[in-house]
């Protein structure tokens, strides 16, 4: 018998070492394949993004406090090159148009120049690349209040101070403050929205945006209409003309703020603004004999850090947000919302017995042992009611289903005593060994931790080994003939046969 | 009278259930709940039998064992008859 399980073993492992060797020849071309450097390269670029976008905790700091929309969806990691690169090319471009055309003197003292001089000097600068000076000078006059004429678009020529919003996105925004009200304004002095006095910011999820407007108004102040008009802009180049217009209104009753839509008719869902939010306290900083004065926010994905978004929420600026998309994510606070309903009781039987039967007297009409269970309905009838057939006679308690019976609950499962579960076992132990063959698929997608850098190493590697497959059906089938080959040699030593 | 039948029925199930419960458990059980507790098991087993048919040759070999089996007990009565 001990030589038939050598050979057979001899066999097998002859088969087993022709195949590994196959395999790791496989292993061995694919990993130095392209697709794994991609692989690889693709995973670190994705740790790069999300350490820069841990680093700004926009998302987390800001939304946790004031309870709003949850953060957006983490984009592919393609599209964060992709948006990035694009994000990065139009700011490259918008910083050159700013250059050759010489706004970009306006931040210093040569803003006065004739308009023909500055872009002499901007395409000069431009193409000599001395406009890093501009950018030098910027930095250095960062912390200092500014001044721009605003004699462009609207036509207004007066010269006010610009509050610059202590939220700063990239390439910057001001808060410019003109006789009708506050603009928004381009570090570059184009102003993004004339008058009117707002803010809006948008959080890019792809191609679903989610507006949210931080402004503050003195709702106590009698002549404010209760009315304030919001701009969408997607960009900072757009005027006065492009864009949507939104709107939204204090409902005093509510406390909340209803939406008029983009097309002027007023929407029929409010949103719930934070009590804590929704507050009369004057804005530092900011000009308080104004009924509507607004602060930036700016996109989110371009915020700097945590603590600005707690300097605007301790400041109480109101928040709005697309209405939609809150509903969408947070069901509870809109008003149409309906809670699932508790589910039924299934446990009423149709019949209960009578408290005020006399057993002493016959069951009569009069003295039934039964009476009606009010709180029976078909939804919350109980399974096997005794009550339940029609043939159940409620005065004396004779004709329904009978009871259960009590030897039910003696069962003994036969199947897990010994020596009668012995079969049963053998099937368990057969169903969980014998398996369907499944292709394996090695996978790795580990990352290797930098303590020091704070982002990790992503290791992705993928090696799918159904090249194998249609070997593996030949090689089973042989490995399961020398098995049976091996029972069959067995057998005749086993019973002694052949003589 | 059909109570008393039932609860004749009850008594005499109650008594056989009882008996069997007298029976230790099956000490396979233990290993039934420990597979369980291995999560995925069934998934590795897939992959063991995609390269070595590992439950094929077992289901071969219970049953080889239960036709050795049979083998005996049928030869078993076979010499008894002829003891006979």
């Amino acid at each position: 018998m001990l030589t038939y399980l050598k050979k057979t073993l001899l066999i097998t492992l002859s088969f087993l070492l022709v195949f590994t060797m196959l395999f790791v020849e496989f292993v061995r071309v694919e990993a130095g394949s392209v697709k794994v450097v991609y692989k690889t390269v693709e995973g670190l670029g994705e740790a790069t993004m999300k350490s820069i976008q841990a680093r700004k905790g926009y998302q987390i700091a800001g939304w946790e406090t004031v309870g709003s929309p949850p953060p957006p969806a983490t984009p592919s990691p393609s599209q964060v090159f992709t948006q990035s690169m694009s994000k990065t090319m139009q700011d490259v471009a918008s910083d050159s148009f700013d250059t050759i055309s010489g706004q970009k003197f306006d931040k210093t003292p040569m803003k006065g120049m004739p308009g023909w001089l500055k872009v002499t000097l901007g395409t000069a600068a431009f193409v000599t690349s001395a406009d890093l000076l501009f950018d030098l000078f910027s930095k250095v006059e960062d912390e200092q209040p500014l001044e721009y004429p605003t004699n462009d678009l609207t036509g207004r020529s007066t010269t006010s101070p610009v509050i610059r919003s202590n939220l700063t996105s990239n390439g910057e925004r001001y808060m410019h403050y003109a006789s009708d009200g506050y603009t928004l304004m381009t570090s570059s002095g184009n102003i993004v929205e004339p008058g009117g006095g707002l803010v809006l910011s948008t959080i890019r999820t792809g191609s679903d945006p989610v507006h949210t407007w931080f402004t503050h108004s003195d709702h106590s102040d009698p002549n404010w209409d209760g009315r304030v008009s919001l701009r969408y802009y997607s960009n900072a180049s757009q005027t006065s003309t492009s864009g949507v217009t939104y709107s939204y209104r204090k409902n005093n009753s509510s406390g909340s703020f209803d939406y008029d839509n983009p097309t002027g008719r007023l929407a029929t869902k409010s949103v719930v603004i934070p009590k804590e939010v929704i507050t009369q306290q004057p804005v530092p900083e900011v000009d308080t004999s104004k009924q509507q004065q607004v602060l930036i926010v700016p996109d989110p994905a371009v915020w700097d850090t945590p603590e600005k978004v707690e300097q605007a929420i301790s400041q109480n600026w109101d928040m709005v947000s697309n209405p939609e998309r809150w509903f969408e994510q947070n069901p509870e606070t809109d008003p149409d919302y309906e809670p699932n309903p508790q589910p039924t009781p299934t446990d009423q039987p149709k019949f209960v017995p009578n408290p005020n039967f006399n057993p002493t007297e016959e069951p009569s009409s009069e003295n039934p042992m039964y009476q009606p269970n009010p709180n029976w309905t078909p939804e919350t009838s109980m399974q096997d009611d005794p009550t339940a057939p029609d043939t159940f006679n409620p005065i004396n308690g004779e004709g329904g289903s009978p009871p259960r019976n009590r030897c039910d609950r003696d069962e003994v499962n036969i199947t897990e005593k010994f020596p009668f579960s012995l079969p049963f076992d053998l099937y368990y132990i057969l169903s969980a060994v014998y398996a369907e063959p499944k292709t394996p698929v090695i996978t790795l997608d580990e990352t290797l931790d930098n303590s020091i850098g704070g982002f990790g190493i992503p290791i992705q590697f993928e090696h799918d080994m159904s090249y194998l497959d249609p070997y593996m059906k030949f090689f089973r089938i042989l490995i399961q003939l020398g098995f049976a080959f091996f029972l069959i040699m067995t057998t005749r030593k086993l019973l002694g046969g052949g003589g | 009278m059909q109570i008393i039948i039932d609860e004749i029925i009850c008594v005499l199930m109650s008594i056989v259930a009882s008996l069997v419960n007298l029976l230790p458990d099956s000490p396979f059980q233990l290993m039934d709940t420990s597979m369980e507790d291995v999560p995925g098991f069934e998934n590795v087993m897939s992959h063991v039998n995609y390269f070595v048919p590992v439950g094929g040759m077992l289901s071969i070999l219970s049953t080889y064992l239960v036709s050795v089996s049979v083998y005996y007990l049928v030869r078993v009565a076979l010499k008894m008859t002829q003891a006979l």
